[in-house]
């Protein structure tokens, strides 16, 4: 009994599941031209120093380890917050990436798909990236490391800016 | 009665029908050549299936060879599902290296859990006083819907998450086999359980196989859907505005 059950609301969740999928994919794409405006500024070299290794180090060195325990937590909260960031900037890039990918000028529609597989790339990297901040929170000695994803969102923004600069004299010719 | 189960066995296969001329005459069959193939298995397998029951009522054909054409049928479709399934990753996300690389294993293990969850509850579900033809029956049909259902699931969030695009045939195959998978998971799991009258849950099932078959044929025939702001183009004050938002971002 207790089994049938289970699995007819499995059965129901999975096809709720499948349909806000769904919906919610139509639903990104109703508003796209208010996007732009909830992109949200990072600063890298802050990030790249919260996940600096060296910075790490040297604060165990330096501190009780109590001390350093504590410390080490409030700067992974604040890089999960980078992270986060990254990850939402880099879904609305996608998004904007998409917008242009079919345009007519062939160089328009270049940076855009190279924005969107970086976009795509960045935000499987923050993907990957988030759970590992949240471990070393909880066990310090982990050693991870994310150097690639303050590289990856400044190559990121200098093509978008390449894509918005290309893309004005475009609207402007028209 | 007799007219609701004569509509829902012909006219999702007629609908069917349709949706193969719609992948012919938009020539989406070169992109999805598995869901094709699956399509023409159906209605193969339909055409197969009226023509025993046909000889059945002569008295030419018996009800365990109507039973096992079934049953090898739903097997090979099964297959075909899955094949489908892949091709549908395949088109979003496994020819694009840097995604497969993530997608292979989750989609991998996934399947591999998959598997084992539908062996041990088709095991539960399994009755021995059902006929054995009947019995493979519902456990190939509960397994390969725990299997697709699974699958769609993982492929859909991944992709959400990821904010993959997705073109219109994709979705409708995929919201297609997600409402046809499910309820064929819940019709199995009621027949095990005696719940409801067998003729009953074959209605259920056929109405949820005739659902997926609109599904289908709505997502084959209407025009690939380009998104909203593709076909206004930015404006220029927006692109502006994008531009101030994108120099904000690398302010140091």
């Amino acid at each position: 009994m207790n089994i049938v059950l289970f699995v007819m609301i499995v059965g129901v969740l999975a096809l709720a599941c499948i349909v806000w999928s769904i919906r919610g994919r139509n639903s990104d794409t109703r508003n796209p031209n208010g996007l732009a405006s909830q992109l949200q500024p990072i600063d890298i070299c802050a990030f790249r120093n919260l996940i600096d290794d060296g910075e790490r180090e040297y604060l165990r060195n330096h501190l009780f380890p109590p001390d350093f325990r504590g410390v080490h937590r409030e700067r992974m909260l604040a890089a999960t917050e980078y992270v986060w960031c990254a990850f939402r900037n880099s879904g609305i890039l996608i998004q904007l990436g998409e917008a242009s990918i079919n345009a007519t000028d062939p160089a328009v529609a270049a940076t855009a798909a190279s924005l969107v597989e970086n976009a795509t790339r960045l935000r499987l990297d923050a993907m990957q990236t988030l759970p590992k901040i949240y471990l070393s929170m909880v066990f310090p000695g982990l050693t991870w490391t994310a150097q690639d994803l303050p590289e990856g969102f400044d190559k990121l923004t200098r093509q978008a800016v390449i894509l918005g600069c290309l893309q004005v004299p475009a609207q402007v010719a028209l | 009665m007799v007219f609701l189960q004569l509509y829902l066995w012909i006219a999702p296969h007629v609908l069917l029908g349709l949706c193969l001329l719609g992948l012919l005459r938009n020539r989406r069959y070169k992109e999805f050549p598995m869901f094709f193939t699956y399509i023409v298995f159906e209605e193969a397998l339909f055409s197969g299936l009226v023509v025993i029951y046909f000889l059945l009522l002569r008295s030419v054909a018996s009800l365990t060879a109507y039973r096992w054409v079934l049953v090898i049928g739903i097997a090979i479709a099964a297959i075909l599902q899955l094949a489908t399934l892949y091709e549908t990753a395949n088109v979003l996300i496994l020819n694009r290296l840097y995604l497969a690389r993530a997608l292979r294993p989750v989609l991998k293990w996934a399947a591999v859990l998959l598997i084992f969850g539908a062996s041990a509850v088709s095991a539960l579900f399994s009755q021995n006083g059902m006929q054995r033809v009947m019995n493979v029956f519902e456990v190939l049909n509960f397994s390969s819907s725990v299997i697709n259902l699974g699958l769609l699931v993982v492929l859909l969030l991944f992709t959400r998450a990821l904010h993959v695009a997705w073109k219109s045939l994709p979705v409708g195959i995929v919201l297609g086999f997600g409402i046809s998978s499910s309820v064929e998971m819940i019709a199995s799991t009621l027949i095990s359980g005696s719940r409801a009258s067998y003729i009953n849950i074959d209605y259920l099932r056929m109405a949820a196989f005739h659902a997926c078959v609109l599904v289908w044929l709505v997502y084959t025939l209407r025009p690939e859907r380009k998104l909203e702001f593709v076909e206004s183009g930015f404006k220029k004050s927006d692109l502006e505005s994008w531009n101030k938002d994108l120099q904000r971002m690398v302010e140091r």
